[in-house]
C-alpha cells in the first residue's frame, strides 16, 4: 500500500503521440526525494537522455506535486515545474502555485512527465473526472488512467498566457459540461517564440526562472487543462487537520507580516539604505529614485488590493492599480484588464536595475512581462545589461538594429521607452530582441569585447536583486547554485541579514551557514511549502518531520529529513555533472571580482577572487564533495544516483 | 565607437535660489535675518549654503567649476535686511503677511528668465548643508516640484519649484488658498522621504528651524559654525542616537526615523528609550523590552546586531527592518 499523500504513480504523456501512461514510483524514491524540487530532479535524471538539447522533444517537462498539495496544510498548493533550462543547459525548477496543483493531484499522480512535440500548435486535456470511463487506458499499475487528449491550440497561438486560458476555460465549459473544473496552464507569446527565458503561467501565478515556457513552445503546447476527483488518502487525518490549524495560526502572526501588510517589495527601500539594491546592472548599490518605487509610497499613493494563492492565509500578493489613462499592454487603447501583481524581484530589476524609477513605468513593464510570458529578473538583468553596452558604445547599430525597418529605439538607463520597447522587441524576437531573447550570457558572447565581464549571470541565469559584493554568503549561494544565480533554492541572503558573519567579508563559516539555507530551501521545496512560512518555525527539521509522518505514516526523524534535503542538493548538482557541468562555471561574472561598491553602507565593499574561491572550497569540503566540487563516485552509489 | 541608438540629449536645467526673509520673527522678538551665527548673520549663512548647495549641484554634470546660480532674497516692504555676504537680487513680497506663497510668488517672478528651477529656503535654518540644497536639486527630475516629507511634514521651504509653477501659485493666491500643499496637488509633485536625503544630511539638520530665543540657543548649542555652509554642527545630545524604520517597522512607529538619548550609551538603553518614545512598537518589533525575533538592527547600515550590552556612540544610526528579506 502507498504511503499517504502519495499515489505513488507518475502520468507520462508524449504530446506527439497523445499516448499516456502511468508509471508507478517506488515508495523509498518517494520517501527519499518526497515531492516538488526534490521528486522533480528525480524523475529528471530518469526521464532526461544524458546531453538532451533542452528545446528537443524528448527533453522532458515535468510538473512535480508533493505530499502536502490537497491537504488542508496552508500553502501547500503548489507544484515543481522541472526541465533542462534552454537558458543554462543545467537543471531548472520553479516553484508556482494555484488550484492546478490541486486539480493535477485530483487527477491521481504525484507528477507529470511531458516528452514529445506536437506538430501543431495543442493544448493538452487531462480529464481525471470524465463522464465515462470509455477510451481511457490502463495504467501499468491496474488502475484507470485519466482521459488525455490532444487538441487544437490554433485559435490560442500568439494570445497571453492569461487570455489563452480564459478562453481555453470557455471552451471547455461547453465542451465538458458537468464535473470538476479544469484549471490550466499556458504559455504567452515569449514561450511560442522560444524565448529563453520564457515563464509558465497558471491562474495569474508563473513558473518563472530558466525559460520553462520555452520547453513548453518547443513542444508547440500552447496551454494544458487538468481535472480530478481522486482523494489524496492521509496517514492520520486528525493529526494533519490539527497541525494545519495551528500553522495557519501561526501564519496570521509577525513572521509574516511583512508580506501580509507591504509584500516583497518592501525589500527595496531598506535594501537601499543597506546599499545592496543591484542599481543600473550593478554599477550602483543605491538608487536615487528608491523612495518613489518603495512599497511605502506605492501603498500610500497607489489602489491597491491584497490576494493569496491558492490554499494559502498568508496572502502576500499585492496588486496594484494602474495610472488613469494607462492601456492595457495586449490591448492598446483599451484600459487594462487586470491589476499589476508586483513583487520585489520584479520591482528591482524593472526598476533600478535599469535605472528607472518612475513607478507608472515599472508597473507597465511587469504587466507587459506578465502578458507577454518574460521572467522579469532575466528580462530586466538582460535589457540592464544592453543598456551599458549602448552606453559604452558596443551595439552598433549597423550590426545590431534595434528593429528593422522601423525607428531606432534608444537604449539607455532610465529611459522607460527603452524598457517597454526592448520587452517587446524579445517577445517577438524582432532585431536586437532576437540577440537578447538569448539571455545576457549569450548576448555577451556575441556582442563580444569585454561585455562577457558585466553580463550579469551566473551559469546564463540572471543575477536577483541581491548585491553579491555586500552580500557575500548569497554571493557563494549565486556561485555554486545548480540553477545559477538563484535566490529560492540558496536563501544565502538570510545568512547574510544576520548576526554572526560579516556580510562584506564572507568566510568559511560563511559557507557553513549557506549550506544550512540550502538545506532548508530544499526541503520547503520538496515538501511543498511556502518559503514565506519559513519564520513560523522554530526548527523546519523539527516540524516538519512529525507533520510528514502524519501525511505518509513513515516513522520519519529529522535526521532523515536532513539527509533528504543533502540528497536533493546532491541529485541537482549530479545531473549537472551527467550534462557536463564544470567547476570554472561556480563563480561570478568578472565586474563582481574586479569592481568594488562605490556607494552608500557598502561602499569600498570588494569581494576577491580568492575569497570567493576560499568560500567555494569550504562550501564543497562541508558538502562532501571533491575540493573542486565534483559528486564523488562513493557519494553517488550511496545515495543511488547513477548515469541514468 | 559610440552607439548612436543608446542616447538622448536632456535640456540643462538653470537653477537659482531664493531666500525666504520676510517673516516677521513675532516670537523671536528680534529679526531672525540679523541673528549671529559664528561671526556670520544669519542671512549669510543660509545664503551662502543655498549659493554653495548650486554650486555643487552644478558641478556634478560638469567638469569645471561651475559659479553659483542667482540668488534672490525675498524681504518685506521696507524691511531692514543684513547683507547676504555674496551677490544676490533683493525683491519684497508685494503683500506682506501672507505666507510662503506669497514670498515664493515674489522670488519666482525674479528669477523669470534667469533661471529654470530653484531651491527655495526660509532664512531661518542655520544648519543648511549645501550637500542638502544639492541632492534636492538631483532629486527634481522631471517633476515640477521636489518637497520632503519628513515626519509626516511636507517642508516647503527646503523644497525645488520650477519657475513654471508661478502662474498656479499666483491662481492659488488669487484664489485664497494661501497653503503650499494645495500648490502640491495641482503641480507634478516628487514627495523625498528622508531615506533620500540622509547620505547628504544624516541628522537632517537642514529642516531644523526655530521661532523663539530658547529654540535659537538649543540648535547652536551643539556646535560652533562648521566650515562650507558656514552651519554649526548637529545639536543633539553627545548620547543620543537614530532610529531609522523600513517596513513594518515604519507602519508600526508610524514615522520614518527617531533620534533618542541622551543615554543610549547602550544597544539595551537605546531600545528602552525607544519603547518609551515610541509604545506603538510594543509587541512587535519591541519584545520585552529587546528587537523582536522577526527584525534585525543594521548598525549604522552595516553588521547586525542584537545584543543589550552592544555599545553605541554618539550619532550611531540603528537601521531596523523585517528579518525576512526574502523576495
Amino acid at each position: 500500500m502507498t504511503a499517504g499523500g502519495y499515489f505513488g504513480r507518475y502520468l507520462r504523456i508524449d504530446v506527439g503521440t497523445g499516448e499516456a501512461r502511468f508509471i508507478d514510483i517506488p515508495e523509498s524514491i518517494l520517501r527519499h526525494y518526497i515531492g516538488g524540487v526534490g521528486l522533480g530532479a528525480w524523475l529528471l535524471l530518469k526521464e532526461a537522455p544524458p546531453g538532451v538539447d533542452p528545446l528537443a522533444p524528448e527533453a522532458p517537462l515535468i510538473f512535480a506535486l508533493s505530499p502536502f498539495v490537497g491537504t488542508p496544510l496552508t500553502t501547500s498548493a503548489k507544484f515543481a515545474v522541472v526541465a533542462k533550462s534552454p537558458l543554462t543547459n543545467r537543471i531548472n525548477d520553479a516553484l508556482s502555485s494555484s488550484h492546478f496543483a490541486i486539480a493535477a493531484k485530483r487527477a491521481g499522480m504525484d507528477a507529470l512527465v511531458l516528452v514529445g512535440a506536437c506538430r501543431e500548435p495543442g493544448v493538452l486535456i487531462i480529464d481525471g473526472d470524465p463522464p465515462a470511463a470509455a477510451g481511457a487506458t490502463r495504467s501499468n499499475a491496474g488502475a484507470t488512467a485519466p482521459v488525455a487528449r490532444m487538441e487544437s491550440g490554433a485559435d490560442l497561438w500568439g494570445l497571453s498566457a492569461a487570455d489563452a486560458q480564459e478562453r481555453l476555460k470557455e471552451r471547455l465549459r461547453s465542451t465538458h459540461a458537468g464535473g470538476a473544473p479544469f484549471h490550466t496552464a499556458a504559455i504567452g507569446p515569449a514561450g511560442e517564440n522560444l524565448v529563453r527565458f520564457a515563464t509558465l503561467s497558471n491562474d495569474g501565478r508563473h513558473a518563472g526562472r530558466g525559460g520553462l515556457g520555452a520547453v513548453m513552445g518547443s513542444k508547440r503546447l500552447k496551454a494544458m487543462a487538468v481535472r480530478g476527483r481522486a482523494f489524496v488518502p492521509l496517514a492520520d487525518p486528525k493529526t494533519v487537520h490539527a497541525a494545519a490549524t495551528d500553522l495557519s495560526a501561526r501564519s496570521f502572526g509577525p513572521a509574516t507580516e511583512k508580506y501580509r501588510e507591504l509584500g516583497t517589495v518592501a525589500n527595496l527601500l531598506a535594501f537601499n539604505r543597506l546599499a545592496v539594491l543591484p542599481t543600473r546592472n550593478f554599477q550602483d548599490s543605491t538608487f536615487e529614485a528608491a523612495a518613489a518605487l518603495s512599497a511605502e509610497q506605492l501603498a500610500a499613493t497607489r489602489q491597491r488590493t491584497r490576494s493569496s494563492c491558492a490554499a494559502c492565509t498568508i496572502g502576500c500578493e499585492n496588486v496594484y492599480g494602474r495610472r488613469p489613462g494607462a492601456e492595457d499592454p495586449a490591448r492598446p487603447g483599451e484600459p487594462p484588464k487586470r491589476g499589476v501583481r508586483l513583487e520585489y524581484e520584479s520591482l528591482f530589476a524593472l526598476g533600478p536595475l535599469c535605472g528607472i524609477g518612475d513607478p507608472d513605468a515599472v508597473l507597465e513593464a511587469a504587466a507587459l512581462c506578465d502578458e507577454l510570458g518574460i521572467d522579469t529578473i532575466s528580462a530586466g538583468g538582460t535589457i540592464a545589461f544592453a543598456m551599458e553596452c549602448a552606453g559604452r558604445g558596443m551595439l552598433d547599430p549597423a550590426r545590431f538594429p534595434t528593429a528593422p525597418g522601423a525607428a531606432p529605439v534608444p537604449i539607455e538607463f532610465g529611459n522607460p521607452r527603452s524598457l517597454l520597447e526592448l520587452l517587446r522587441l524579445i517577445a517577438r524576437r524582432d532585431g536586437i530582441g532576437d540577440l537578447l531573447a538569448e539571455g545576457s550570457r549569450r548576448a555577451a558572447a556575441v556582442i563580444g569585447g569585454d561585455a562577457p565581464s558585466f553580463a550579469p549571470h551566473v551559469k546564463g541565469l540572471e543575477i536577483p536583486g541581491y548585491e553579491p559584493r555586500a552580500l557575500q554568503a548569497m554571493a557563494l549561494g549565486f556561485a555554486v547554485g545548480t540553477r545559477g544565480a538563484d535566490h529560492n533554492r540558496s536563501s544565502a541572503y538570510e545568512a547574510d541579514f544576520s548576526e554572526g558573519g560579516n556580510r562584506l567579508a564572507g568566510d568559511a563559516d560563511t559557507a557553513r551557514r549557506a549550506i544550512v539555507t540550502e538545506d532548508r530551501a530544499a526541503l520547503m521545496d520538496s515538501l511543498i511549502l511556502c518559503k514565506f512560512l519559513r519564520g513560523v518555525f522554530s526548527d523546519l527539521f523539527e516540524e516538519a518531520a512529525p507533520l510528514l509522518r502524519a501525511v505518509t505514516g513513515w516513522d520519519l526523524s529529522p535526521a532523515e529529513l536532513h539527509d533528504a534535503a543533502r540528497r536533493i542538493v546532491t541529485a541537482r548538482k549530479w545531473f549537472n555533472e551527467r550534462e557536463g557541468w564544470t567547476p570554472a562555471e561556480d563563480t561570478l561574472p568578472e565586474r563582481f571580482l574586479r569592481e568594488p561598491l562605490r556607494d552608500g553602507a557598502s561602499a569600498g565593499a570588494t569581494l576577491s577572487r580568492q575569497r570567493l574561491s576560499e568560500m567555494i572550497a569550504a562550501y564543497n569540503r562541508e558538502r562532501g564533495f571533491s575540493p573542486d566540487g565534483h559528486v564523488p563516485g562513493a557519494m553517488r552509489t550511496g545515495l543511488g544516483l547513477t548515469a541514468r | 565607437m559610440r552607439s548612436d541608438i543608446g542616447h538622448t540629449t536632456r535640456p540643462v536645467i538653470r537653477f537659482g535660489g531664493i531666500v525666504l526673509a520676510g517673516g516677521r520673527s513675532s516670537r523671536m522678538g528680534r529679526p531672525k535675518a540679523w541673528l549671529p551665527v559664528g561671526d556670520r548673520t544669519m542671512l549669510a549663512t543660509v545664503a551662502g549654503a543655498v549659493a554653495e548647495g548650486l554650486r555643487g549641484a552644478g558641478s556634478r554634470l560638469a567638469t569645471a567649476p561651475q559659479p553659483a546660480g542667482p540668488i534672490v532674497i525675498v524681504g518685506a516692504p521696507g524691511q531692514d535686511l543684513p547683507p547676504a555676504g555674496l551677490p544676490v537680487l533683493r525683491v519684497d513680497d508685494d503683500v506682506e503677511g501672507e505666507g510662503p506663497l506669497r514670498g515664493l510668488a515674489a522670488g519666482l517672478g525674479a528669477l523669470t528668465g534667469k533661471a529654470d528651477a530653484a531651491y527655495v529656503s526660509s532664512c531661518d535654518v542655520p544648519l543648511l548643508k549645501p550637500a542638502f540644497v544639492a541632492r534636492m536639486i538631483a532629486l527634481l527630475g522631471d517633476a515640477d516640484i521636489a518637497v520632503p516629507l519628513v515626519d509626516d511634514r511636507h517642508h516647503p521651504l527646503a523644497a525645488v519649484y520650477r519657475i513654471g509653477v508661478l502662474e498656479t501659485v499666483r491662481d492659488l493666491l488669487a484664489r485664497n488658498q494661501r497653503r503650499p500643499f494645495f500648490l502640491f496637488e495641482r503641480r507634478p509633485t516628487r514627495v523625498v522621504t528622508a531615506t533620500d536625503l540622509l547620505a547628504a544630511d544624516p541628522g537632517l539638520d537642514s529642516l531644523r528651524n526655530f521661532n523663539t530665543p530658547e529654540e535659537y540657543d538649543r540648535l547652536l548649542a551643539g556646535g560652533g559654525a562648521s566650515s562650507g555652509a558656514g552651519a554649526a554642527a548637529a545639536g543633539s545630545a553627545a548620547t543620543s542616537v537614530v532610529f531609522e524604520f523600513y517596513g513594518v517597522a515604519r507602519l508600526r512607529s508610524g514615522r520614518e526615523r527617531i533620534e533618542v538619548g541622551p543615554a543610549a550609551t547602550t544597544l539595551g538603553a537605546a531600545l528602552t528609550a525607544l519603547e518609551r518614545a515610541c509604545p506603538s512598537l510594543s509587541g512587535t518589533v519591541l519584545e520585552a523590552g529587546r528587537l523582536g525575533r522577526h527584525f534585525r538592527l543594521s548598525l549604522n547600515g552595516g553588521q547586525f546586531v542584537s545584543a543589550p550590552d552592544q555599545p553605541l556612540a554618539a550619532g550611531d544610526t540603528l537601521v531596523v527592518l523585517s528579518a525576512e528579506v526574502g523576495g
